[in-house]
């Protein structure tokens, strides 16, 4: 059952990434990001990270994919003149060749280094002695708090330069 | 660690002191706030070196004097701002609140002991240089300028993030002092090691600008306001490069032999990249990008090497070209002002200085110190940096990398005379420029510092 | 591993019920109602009225603002809960630190109204 889900999700995920990359119709691809996230979303579900799965849907899928299609609508001029009958957002492929190689020397190396891998985590005493909950959620809040409270801390100082950026970036500009 | 806790406190109180009538209160008040954190930053200076924040940030004195380096350029350029005076729709309050905010990422970077700080130091301070690039909303240059970088500093981002979670699966750990442990226990690094690392470097070498990731440095400095230029060519080199040092010797000094190669030919490229395509430049603040991608691969020579020497050859250098680079621009800024009146065009070109030594002594002056300093001349600071930088490349044995790297500053030469020449043998229109008695003062500190660091180089390097 | 995506198994059917209801329902409109289709028919109207102009037109920065500041809070939101769950155990030192998380946060929402940002006819 989990590998049926593992596997639909995956494709999920994978279909809508390329479907981003081939299609011209910059909505469409704002659209198949939503499926992409949601499923890898769901992967992390099936990865055992839960609390990752949420973080993934409420800020990503309900927050960075808004500002996302805000981000086009804002800026898409219609070209009135063109007889173009739908009114279509358009983009154009580039240097497909090129980007093609990269992202396929990427992938490769990736790939090869995934398969060769020897993950430390997995030889480490603590988890030798690691009991299964029912969630991360409270391990990862106790470590949010305890370990890793000045990074936690330091993000809010990110967050708050971010807003003052945004407000100064994008408030109108006076009279 | 008190400087991260200050500037972070002081820089809200600086923010809201912009809801203030009068904006003449920010300038001194940011001023101020400097100075007490430069204080602050070294009470502890002969202590032993120790750790912070739940082992997140390590504290010696190596991490305090490029700490000092850093809030003591944003002091200066600080003080170079006028309060931003001259621009009606400058928003002074949240300039400085940001500037202030950067430098605790700046430190973040200096100091992090934990790979988790370090990414929220780099994304704290890139961020905020996103912000400040594009914050001469109506110049499109400008807006096109902070697009550019943040898009491409936001895949180096990226990629970053993936090296260290790679580091993280190698290693079991984000802790430095770990994963030196598992580097050392381990005399065959995994491929996801290296890999990792990799992608690390290529993320932090992206925002110090070396080659081959520096395409975006020219078009982002050029289309920065020049102050922001000035912070970013300083504050964020210097705080990338001792972030990579602190990272190669604090982690992976063990299998030097695995990375040293690369680390060799990125420095090459960058050095060469830097020089020559600075000499085709018609515009000085042009020039002065590629120039600080040349100092970005001198800075990574004495990297590559990592020997004893390393370290204060590199604190002395960044120093050196901070100090020399805050001047150089101080200089612009004025003429460009100046001439800008005129011309918008030629305003940031070496034409601009045309004439300068005739009607204005002082600055021509500064100008040259500084771009001798730059081109390492000796009686500079400039000199004694290269000369440090070398040498510790000489101990390691790197002939064929030196070879190149002096080739590469006599370039360097040619390029910076072109400036001192436009001063004093070109005939110009330029008239007096009036300058503040303050502004003038940062000069002339400036270009004090840099001489008596020429004549005394000893007195910082045996501090360190 | 004996955790348990089978947890998940809900949400799972869920999803499937929704989607299955949409895909079914459209299906089914689309096959069983008769089709007569004229211009006039097929004209985007609204009370009657023309539609004039066209649904892509570029909108007002003040929308993309409240959507920035939205995100913003979200990730704020998103660092609270795993504090929320963990309340009673992290005591009153967890209580300190995400109260300055959330004074860092709230300065910034002040500095925002007071600076007029979320005004919206200015």
């Amino acid at each position: 059952m989990a590998e049926i889900a593992f596997y639909g999700f995956s494709a999920l995920s994978i279909g809508a990434a390329l479907t981003i990359l081939f299609t011209r119709n910059v909505m469409y691809a704002a659209l198949c990001l939503f499926l992409t996230l949601l499923g890898v979303a769901a992967l992390f579900v099936l990865a055992g990270a839960d609390f990752l799965a949420i973080t993934q849907i409420l800020i990503y899928v309900g927050g960075v994919l808004v500002l996302l299609i805000f981000g086009i609508m804002l800026t898409y001029r219609p070209d009135r003149e063109s007889n173009q009958k739908k009114n279509l957002v358009l983009t154009s492929h580039l240097n497909q060749f090129w980007g093609g190689l990269v992202a396929l020397g990427i992938f490769g190396v990736l790939f090869w280094v995934i398969l060769n891998a020897n993950f430390m985590i997995i030889h480490s005493p603590q988890l030798a002695e690691f009991t299964p909950q029912r969630s991360t959620l409270r391990s990862i809040g106790v470590h949010l708090m305890t370990t890793h409270v000045w990074a936690f801390e330091v993000a809010g100082l990110l967050l708050l330069m971010a807003l003052v950026g945004a407000a100064y970036i994008a408030a109108q500009r006076e009279k | 660690m008190l400087p991260i806790v200050l500037l972070s406190i002081l820089g809200l109180v600086v923010l809201f002191l912009g809801f203030q009538k009068s904006k003449n209160l920010l300038l001194p008040a940011t001023l101020l706030v400097l100075a007490i954190v430069l204080v602050a930053n070294f009470l502890h200076w002969n202590d032993m070196p120790s750790l912070y924040f739940k082992n997140m940030l390590f504290e010696n004195k190596f991490t305090m004097a490029f700490s000092g380096i850093v809030i003591f350029s944003a002091f200066l350029i600080v003080a170079l701002t006028r309060g931003f005076v001259d621009d009606e729709s400058a928003q002074p309050a949240e300039y400085y609140t940001l500037m202030l905010f950067s430098l605790v990422g700046a430190v973040m970077m200096i100091g992090f002991e934990n790979l988790i700080m370090l990414f929220v130091g780099i994304e704290i301070l890139s961020v905020s240089m996103f912000i400040l690039t594009g914050s001469d909303k109506k110049n499109l240059r400008s807006n096109e300028a902070a697009l550019k970088y943040f898009l491409m500093g936001a895949f180096a981002t990226g990629i970053m993030l993936f090296g260290m979670a790679l580091l993280y699966g190698a290693t079991g750990s984000f802790n430095l002092t770990a994963i030196k442990g598992y580097v050392m226990a381990n005399n065959a690094p995994s491929a996801m090691l290296y890999v990792g690392l990799l992608m690390l470097l290529i993320g932090m070498l992206f925002k110090v600008s070396a080659a081959p990731f520096h395409f975006w440095t020219p078009d982002v400095y050029d289309g920065a306001p020049t102050i922001f230029t000035t912070y970013m060519s300083t504050i964020v080199k210097t705080a990338g490069f001792a972030a990579i040092y602190r990272l190669l010797s604090g982690s992976f000094s063990g299998i030097y032999s695995f990375w040293w190669m690369t680390l060799a030919v990125i420095t090459v490229l960058t050095l060469l990249a830097g020089n020559i395509t600075a000499v085709y430049q018609t515009s000085f603040k042009r020039m002065m990008a590629y120039s600080s991608i040349s100092h970005a691969g001198y800075l990574l020579l004495s990297l590559t090497a990592l020997t004893n020497q390393s370290q204060s050859a590199i604190v002395f250098y960044s120093l050196a070209y901070s100090i020399a680079t805050i001047s150089a621009f101080g200089v612009l800024m004025l003429v460009a002002k100046e001439t800008g009146v005129h011309s918008y065009e030629n305003a940031e070109r070496f034409e601009a200085f045309n004439g300068l030594g005739k009607k204005n002594p002082l600055l021509a002056f500064v100008l040259t110190v500084s771009m001798l300093s730059l081109a390492g001349i000796p009686l500079t600071a400039g000199f004694w940096g290269k000369f440090f930088v070398f040498s510790s490349a000489a101990d390691r044995g790197l002939t064929w990398m030196l070879v190149i790297a002096i080739l590469m500053s006599t370039v360097g030469i040619y390029y910076y005379f072109k400036a001192i020449i436009a001063a004093y043998m070109r005939e110009g229109e330029l008239s007096a420029i009036k300058v503040s008695p303050f502004y003038r003062l940062i000069l002339i500190a400036t270009t004090i510092i840099t001489l008596v660091f020429g004549l005394m180089p000893d007195f910082l390097k045996g501090l360190v | 591993m004996n955790y348990l995506p089978s947890d998940y198994l809900p949400i799972l059917i869920q999803l499937g019920l929704a989607l299955a209801f949409i895909v079914g329902t459209m299906l089914v409109t689309h096959s069983i109602g008769p089709k007569r289709n004229s211009k006039l028919k097929d004209e985007a109207f609204e009370c009657g009225i023309e539609s004039q102009g066209d649904a892509r037109t570029p909108i007002s920065i003040k929308y993309f603002l409240v959507a920035i500041l939205f995100v913003l809070f979200d990730v704020e939101v998103i660092f609270m809960y795993p504090w929320a769950v963990n309340f009673i155990k992290l005591g009153s030192d967890g209580f300190i630190e995400m109260i300055l998380f959330m004074g860092l946060l709230l300065a910034g929402f002040y500095y925002i109204i007071r600076k007029g940002v979320l005004e919206w006819e200015k």
